[in-house]
């Protein structure tokens, strides 16, 4: 047979009749009811394994984004594992001494993270698209039923939000925003416009940045800018006052 | 589902004998297990594709020791889902 050819199910019963006594009609009649009972478990969320060649099963997971994952996964035999091996079987794994360089091999750090992930994202069979729209949704509705105070409101002033960045640094809880999870917190810089009516609330929904806008690293850099500026200032202050001290004792 | 359970399902489905079946998947499986060895390309019609794929040589470096291995090649055997087969999981789970 053709190396790298493919052979499909006829082509599989036609070997399996003649390697069995039964006809090819029959041999393809049950390849295709052994995958259709393969198919018929996998959909009832059972595994099926099979002798000599491997075990196939359906895997649901949930992202680190909230999405959900199926795959299927097959998990071949240890006989076909062995069997396809064969031409490397006297190979080991071997410690490589000091000085000794390949400059053509890959750098592996994680074996089973590099491979095992690549084998998942092949198989995967579904991945829902919903679940992170649905997220920021029910972010922006709590914002949005959200009535801010008056405390609220003056609680969004710049040094605020320094100690409210300061105090989610430190995991402590936020009292001045309830409902509204620390990354929602971290963009207080970003809301913008908020109107006050007449019974002192406000009804104007906050606008909300993406989290991805926000850097920490531009709030330090605009604390460290806040502290220069108050710094020039007293040195301001200090020099006018002694200026004109000097100036009043000539007189 | 145990390699067992499957012969009786099967066995049940066809109505044969559990002895016919196991030989009649014995054959079929090495017959499978034969031509992926042998580097073809294994295809079931609206259910997936067996198939092998090589780990290249490359060197392992331990995070923890900083020591660094030679790992040599290596065949998987990889199985690729049929698009029919994804649609009608779709449909099945309602998702």
């Amino acid at each position: 047979m053709k190396v790298n050819a493919i052979v499909n199910l006829h082509d599989i019963s036609i070997l399996l009749s003649s390697k069995t006594n039964l006809s090819v009609g029959d041999a393809a009649l049950f390849l295709k009811e052994l995958f259709a009972v393969i198919e018929d478990k996998l959909f009832e969320g059972e595994s099926v394994e099979i002798d000599s060649l491997g075990k196939f099963s359906i895997n649901h997971a949930k992202g680190d984004d909230g999405k959900e994952i199926y795959n299927l996964i097959f998990s071949p035999a240890y006989e076909i594992n062995e069997l396809v091996n064969k031409p490397f079987a006297n190979f080991e794994t071997t410690k490589l001494n000091e000085g000794v360089i390949f400059d053509n091999l890959d750098i592996v750090e994680d074996e089973y993270t590099t491979f095992h992930n690549t084998k998942l994202e092949e198989s995967i069979l579904y991945v829902s698209e919903t679940v992170k729209e649905d997220n920021i949704t029910e972010s922006e509705e709590v914002i949005d039923n959200e009535t801010v105070t008056d405390d609220v409101i003056t609680s969004f002033t710049e040094a605020t939000i320094l100690e409210l960045e300061d105090a989610s640094d430190e995991s402590a809880s936020v009292p001045i925003v309830s409902g509204i999870d620390a990354g929602l917190v971290d963009n207080a810089e970003h809301i913008e416009n908020v109107e006050i009516n007449s019974e002192g609330k406000s009804n104007k929904p906050i606008e909300i940045v993406p989290p991805d806008s926000y850097s920490k690293r531009s709030t330090r850099k605009r604390r460290n800018v806040l502290v220069l500026a108050t710094m020039v200032g007293v040195v301001i202050v200090i020099t006018a006052s002694a200026f004109f001290f000097e100036k009043s004792l000539f007189e | 589902m145990t390699h067992d359970q499957l012969i009786n399902e099967l066995a049940v489905r066809l109505n044969w004998t559990n002895e016919k079946v196991n030989e009649t998947l014995k054959a079929g499986v090495e017959i499978i297990c034969d031509n992926v060895s042998d580097g073809n390309v294994v295809s079931i019609q609206d259910f997936g594709s067996l198939e092998l794929k090589k780990i290249s040589e490359h060197i392992y470096v331990d995070n923890e020791t900083s020591e660094r291995y030679l790992v040599p090649p290596k065949l998987d055997v990889s199985f690729s889902i049929s698009s029919t087969f994804k649609e009608r999981f779709i449909k099945i789970k309602h998702i």
